[in-house]
């Protein structure tokens, strides 16, 4: 049983790598995710590990300056509660290149800008 | 019929009487805010002012939190507003991630006011006592709904939405300058349609598409 999860989780890593390493378009990488073919993880969740983590960390490539803010210990992704911060002032930017209406992302977060 | 907010910024000076009202009509945790003012200079010195920015949930037409919940616990109803289901809501925070005002709060621990961990007699209220989106708990997303128990109460009482105090949301009517308005966007004759009509009233992050229903006159 051990061998077998090994082997999927290999095999997996394999896919992954090859999805970024042959320079996969951003379009492709999420279609195959959406089609489970390749494995980022059942769990949803924001934590490292999950589904959030695997995908834009894992198989994306995204560095972790992109959502976090790197000097404050441990972790502010969210720009909020540390008080050399201002509330609120979150930069969703890097997420709208791939998540708007016409993006290559296959979750169609945004929508397009009213006239 | 949609609701929507239009935020006076000249008239706004700081003072937070919205987020104290918020706060206690919500029952509000320590460290989390469903309204809140961001602040920021502008010009040199000294030809200086300060700028406040009141933020709370936009109610977009268009909400990215709602699409992003894997849990489908987020919703808008017909009168615009988009709240949280607490019972289907797991805590998975992507609807915080995807929220490009950070306006949506994740309760981790219960704080409570008293500094020895106490509960005040109003955060003592037993779920049952308390409106449904005042049920909240540790491991989920919260954020402003507008007032919606105010504005449920109010609709049913036929009244229009904006109308007077118990048919706003708290922060509207307590505001010292009248910096806040609350109406059917959807109205032409209503004051926010109004002002959005009249004034120079702009929506935040617009680039986002997702069409928020709270305004700023700047």
């Amino acid at each position: 049983m051990r061998v077998w999860t090994l082997a999927i989780a290999v095999l997996a890593l394999l896919v992954m790598t090859a999805a970024v390493a042959t320079g996969a378009s951003i379009t492709d990488t999420a279609k195959a995710i959406k089609k489970g073919k390749i494995d980022v993880g059942r769990i949803t969740g924001m934590e490292p590990g999950k589904r959030f983590h695997n995908i834009h960390n894992r198989v994306l490539g995204l560095q972790c300056n992109s959502c976090h803010v790197g000097s404050l210990a441990p972790d502010y992704p969210y720009q909020r509660k540390h008080k050399d911060l201002q509330m609120g002032q979150v930069d969703r930017g890097i997420c709208l290149g791939c998540h708007k209406a016409n993006g290559p992302a296959e979750t169609k977060l945004y929508g397009t800008m009213a006239e | 019929m949609r609701l929507g907010m239009v935020i006076d910024m000249r008239r706004c000076f700081g003072c937070r009487a919205c987020v104290a009202a918020c706060k206690t009509e919500n029952m509000v945790q320590p460290g989390n805010y469903w309204n809140f003012v961001l602040e920021y200079e502008q010009g040199k010195y000294p030809n200086v002012r300060r700028i406040f920015v009141p933020m709370n949930c936009m109610h977009c037409q268009d909400p990215p939190c709602m699409k992003a919940c894997p849990e489908k616990a987020i919703s808008k109803n017909k009168q615009g507003v988009v709240l949280i289901n607490y019972d289907k809501c797991k805590g998975r925070k992507y609807c915080i991630a995807a929220c490009p005002y950070g306006v949506i709060h994740f309760i981790g621990n219960e704080k409570t006011f008293y500094p020895d961990g106490k509960k005040t007699p109003y955060e003592a209220l037993p779920a049952r006592a308390r409106h449904p989106l005042h049920r909240k708990k540790p491991g989920i997303a919260e954020k402003c709904t507008f007032c919606w128990h105010r504005i449920e109460k109010a609709l049913k009482e036929g009244k229009t939405p904006g109308s007077d105090y118990d048919s706003s949301p708290a922060c509207i009517k307590v505001c010292p300058a009248n910096a806040r308005y609350f109406g059917d966007l959807d109205d032409p004759n209503s004051e926010v349609s109004r002002l959005i009509a009249t004034k120079r009233a702009i929506q935040l992050k617009k680039e986002f598409g997702t069409k928020p229903q709270v305004y700023y006159i700047v």
